[in-house]
């Protein structure tokens, strides 16, 4: 059961990595990450959103979507359960601590509309996983697109500090780096393939 | 919001703020009672940088649904704060990790904890599905408690840094 549930982590995270191989959550990914806290606080909050909406959009597929042959509503209820999971991620870190929410809230509204957290939602259905698998797989995924997010706010950092030619400043080295670090993680494919 | 690794300031836990690095913000004073200024944090999307900025409206709808009232936060008012002024406040780095791991982390890593813990137990399907929920609930009190525990030691309260002067804005929008 353990080496099913790392290779699961490891494909989910590094080998099949939400933002450089499935292309999804890309708009947050050169938008956030100008500094590596924001980006830390924006993968955090993401890594919540995202486990907890695929959590719920499973039990809601396979509870109420498969026996009722209701699947052509899929994309619609996740929608909705992703909005309402945001929702509930800004109730809990109220509820937790006012000054926390004003800390991370402001990461919220762009996790509503992340295209990623409805990939992995969809993903998870598609391959039909077990609940646990569901768990560890989008855990996983999501840790896959944190871990991207602070690297690239790392290297993009670095790079504010370097002498870019003025053709390549800003987005065009941006996305120059963003393709090397693509290049870098198709290495973990030959690790496994999922 | 944007970094700043050095600006003029006293100690803080016995270490000069200088070499903390801090995480700036702007907000604005909305009420002063005594020693307490009441001030609010300036909303600004974090997806400033994006082109598409101006015709996005998901941040927008997001702060209209989201009242402001909610995130405001007490300063000491040892700077002799008048209302309607714009401050810059920042926050230690660390305490943005520590904050982040309590509330998002720690209750993901007991609602998988306690799912595996049912599934090498031999646990049927819905059992783990259970047992995963009261780990995750058990996870949501602990970090309300932890929670607690910082707010007293005033890990997470923002700090006065300076009056905002008149053309300053957000770099990491524009970044």
């Amino acid at each position: 059961m353990v080496t099913q549930y790392l290779m699961l982590i490891v494909g989910a995270a590094l080998v099949n990595n939400v933002i450089l191989a499935r292309f999804l959550g890309l708009c947050s990914f050169m938008g956030v990450t100008t500094r590596v806290d924001t980006a830390v606080g924006m993968g955090m909050a993401t890594t919540f959103v995202i486990t907890v909406s695929s959590i719920i959009d499973w039990l809601i597929d396979t509870y109420l979507l498969m026996p009722y042959n209701l699947t052509y509503l899929r994309t619609f209820v996740f929608i909705l359960v992703i909005a309402a999971a945001v929702q509930f991620t800004e109730a809990v870190v109220r509820k937790v601590s006012p000054t926390m929410f004003q800390l991370l809230g402001i990461y919220l509204p762009l996790i509503t509309t992340n295209c990623a957290v409805l990939g992995v939602a969809l993903l998870v259905v598609v391959e039909k996983q077990t609940f646990m698998q569901c768990v560890v797989f989008s855990f996983a995924s999501s840790l896959g697109y944190s871990l991207v997010m602070a690297i690239f706010a790392g290297l993009r950092e670095r790079i504010a500090l370097a002498e870019v030619p003025r053709l390549f400043a800003g987005p065009p080295i941006g996305f120059i780096t963003a393709s090397l670090l693509a290049l870098a993680f198709m290495g973990f494919s030959g690790m496994q393939t999922n | 919001m944007q970094t700043q690794d050095t600006f003029e300031g006293g100690f803080d836990d016995g270490r000069p703020l200088r070499s903390q690095a801090l995480v700036e913000g702007f907000a604005r004073i909305v009420a002063v009672e005594g020693p307490t200024a009441w001030a609010e944090p300036e909303r600004a999307a974090s997806c400033g940088s994006c082109a598409t900025v101006k015709t996005c409206g998901s941040a927008t709808a997001w702060f209209k649904l989201t009242p402001a009232e909610a995130s405001r936060f007490p300063l000491a008012n040892d700077f002799n704060a008048r209302i309607g002024e714009r401050i810059v406040v920042g926050i230690r780095q660390g305490s943005l990790l520590r904050a982040s791991s309590l509330a998002y982390a720690l209750p993901l890593l007991t609602l998988i904890g306690a799912g595996l813990f049912a599934q090498a137990k031999g646990a049927s399907e819905g059992l783990t599905i259970l047992a995963s929920l009261a780990g995750f609930a058990l996870g949501l009190l602990i970090a309300h408690r932890g929670a607690k525990f910082l707010a007293a030691r005033g890990d997470l309260a923002p700090i006065f840094l300076r009056r905002s002067s008149g053309g300053e804005c957000d770099l990491s929008a524009h970044a």
